[in-house]
């Protein structure tokens, strides 16, 4: 493909897309199904080469037949598409997984917390960190959702807690949209620079 | 999280105890997982038992459910409750699988059409059974349709071009984004927004709430997706898990006491640093 054909080829994907702020349209709809298309079929190639292949390859074909076990209950998720009084065997597999992720979130994530722990009261030197210390405790009674509900203090302390969390969502927010008026820009420069060359960049 | 796991792993010098790797908070880490299951262990079984529990504090957000599916009722037009990255197994799925049954039921309830966009093919399944079973508990499983739950395969900007296109096509009247979401939630929540649906959303990514709260009618920050989640589903066992939460942090807002006070006494030997480093 040559360059000119591929830069046609996102100029008009790119339109198909802006085309949406002005209305859902049969433009945008044939792009929209066009990318989950392409979307589902890069899962299924990187699925191949990453899970499949090297299950074959690295694993039964050298000698590892104990990897069928798990092959073989992996397949049984396909008896969800089964008449409906086989259906419950999909659900081995599933219940497998979410034991594993369970598993895992329970074994690995409590460590990093203990690090965030000691941030919090290591760095005590100035007014910053006693400001930071007393969100701290606000924002972790704002979040407890069974005890002091009628409390006058614990309330207080609550929108203090709402009102510091209010300006992080601000700052958080003003960010981002700096951050997303750069990817239009980006955008924009192609179609201006690189497709109509109206825009020269250095 | 992954920057948390490698800070945590690039610790060294730390004492090795037993089989516990070499790593700051490998210990510490694995007795505060332990506490937490006790609590938790202790509370979701004093639940089931009919034991008298807490009651979890009002949410505006929860209100705002009933009213959202009485409105699309009223316009005769569908109810959208959709996440992209829950899996089986995250803390974030239990949450949208307890708004996903009380939303299905009440939906059932009023002759309501009830669309879920689901991003993982297991989860989809998933939310097919937990849909299944609010309409039979409404007494109306055959308001179950083969597009109540779609899937959409693929990447972050497939599945929310998808998902755009089926808010602006179909209108609903009401939107939930309920889980854990990443920069779909601006494009989401605007395009719900432009239609003029009443939305309503829940998250924990702090990344993303302020494009929420900005586009919705209400959203429930952080940990309160939890809270209502179990608020809603009024399962035991997810009540007993916010109160055991609830101790959790109580704790933990005592660990951060004394550290602060053993910092300011004597920071090379503050022994809470210490013990949380184990």
């Amino acid at each position: 493909m040559t360059p000119e054909v591929q830069t046609w080829i996102e100029v008009i994907a790119t339109l198909a897309i802006f085309s949406f702020l002005i209305k859902e349209n049969p433009f945008y709809r044939f792009f929209e199904y066009t990318v989950i298309g392409l979307s589902a079929a890069h899962s299924v190639v990187m699925t191949w080469d990453n899970y499949t292949k090297p299950f074959w390859v690295n694993g039964i074909m050298k000698g590892e037949y104990y990897l069928l076990v798990p092959g073989a209950i992996a397949l049984l998720y396909y008896f969800r598409y089964a008449p409906p009084r086989h259906q419950w065997l999909y659900r081995y597999p599933l219940a497998l997984i979410m034991g594993y992720n369970i598993g895992y979130s329970l074994a690995y994530e409590p460590r990093p917390f203990m690090v965030q722990l000691r941030g919090t009261f290591e760095g005590l030197k100035d007014l910053n960190s006693f400001v930071y210390l007393l969100i701290f405790f606000g924002v972790v009674v704002y979040f407890i959702f069974t005890f002091g509900n009628k409390s006058p203090g614990v309330n207080r302390t609550r929108r203090l807690a709402r009102y510091a969390m209010m300006m992080y969502f601000g700052v958080a927010f003003g960010n981002t949209v700096q951050g997303r008026f750069s990817l239009l820009l980006g955008r924009l420069l192609f179609l201006l620079g690189d497709w109509l060359g109206l825009v020269k960049l250095g | 999280m992954s920057t948390l796991l490698a800070a945590a792993a690039e610790a060294q010098g730390v004492p090795r105890w037993g089989i516990f790797v070499d790593v700051e908070g490998a210990v510490s880490g694995f007795i505060t997982a332990v506490i937490l299951t006790v609590l938790t262990w202790y509370f979701v079984t004093a639940a089931r038992a009919g034991r008298p529990m807490p009651e979890i504090r009002k949410l505006a957000g929860l209100d705002a459910i009933d009213e959202a599916i009485g409105r699309a009722t009223e316009m005769g037009r569908s109810v959208f409750l959709a996440n992209r990255t829950a899996g089986v197994g995250n803390v974030h799925s239990f949450a949208l699988w307890g708004y996903m049954g009380y939303v299905a039921k009440l939906c059932a309830q009023y002759d309501t059409h009830f669309v879920n966009i689901a991003g993982d093919y297991l989860a989809a399944a998933v939310n097919e059974e937990v849909i299944k079973q609010a309409y039979l508990e409404a007494g109306r499983p055959d308001a179950f349709k083969p597009d109540t739950v779609r899937y959409v395969p693929g990447d972050q900007w497939a599945w929310t071009s998808a998902a755009a296109g089926m808010l602006k096509r179909e209108r609903p009247a009401a939107t939930m984004w309920i889980g854990y979401f990443y920069a779909e939630s601006m494009t989401l929540s605007e395009v719900g927004a432009q239609i003029g649906a009443i939305q309503i959303a829940a998250t924990t990514n702090t990344a993303q709430l302020p494009f929420f709260i900005a586009s919705c009618d209400y959203t429930l920050i952080g940990e309160e997706e939890y809270a209502a989640g179990a608020y809603l589903s009024k399962e035991p066992m997810l009540t007993g898990t916010i109160v055991a939460e609830d101790v959790g942090k109580v704790i933990v807002a005592i660990v951060v006491l004394l550290g602060v006070i053993a910092q300011l006494v004597s920071p090379e030997a503050n022994f809470v640093s210490k013990m949380l480093q184990f």
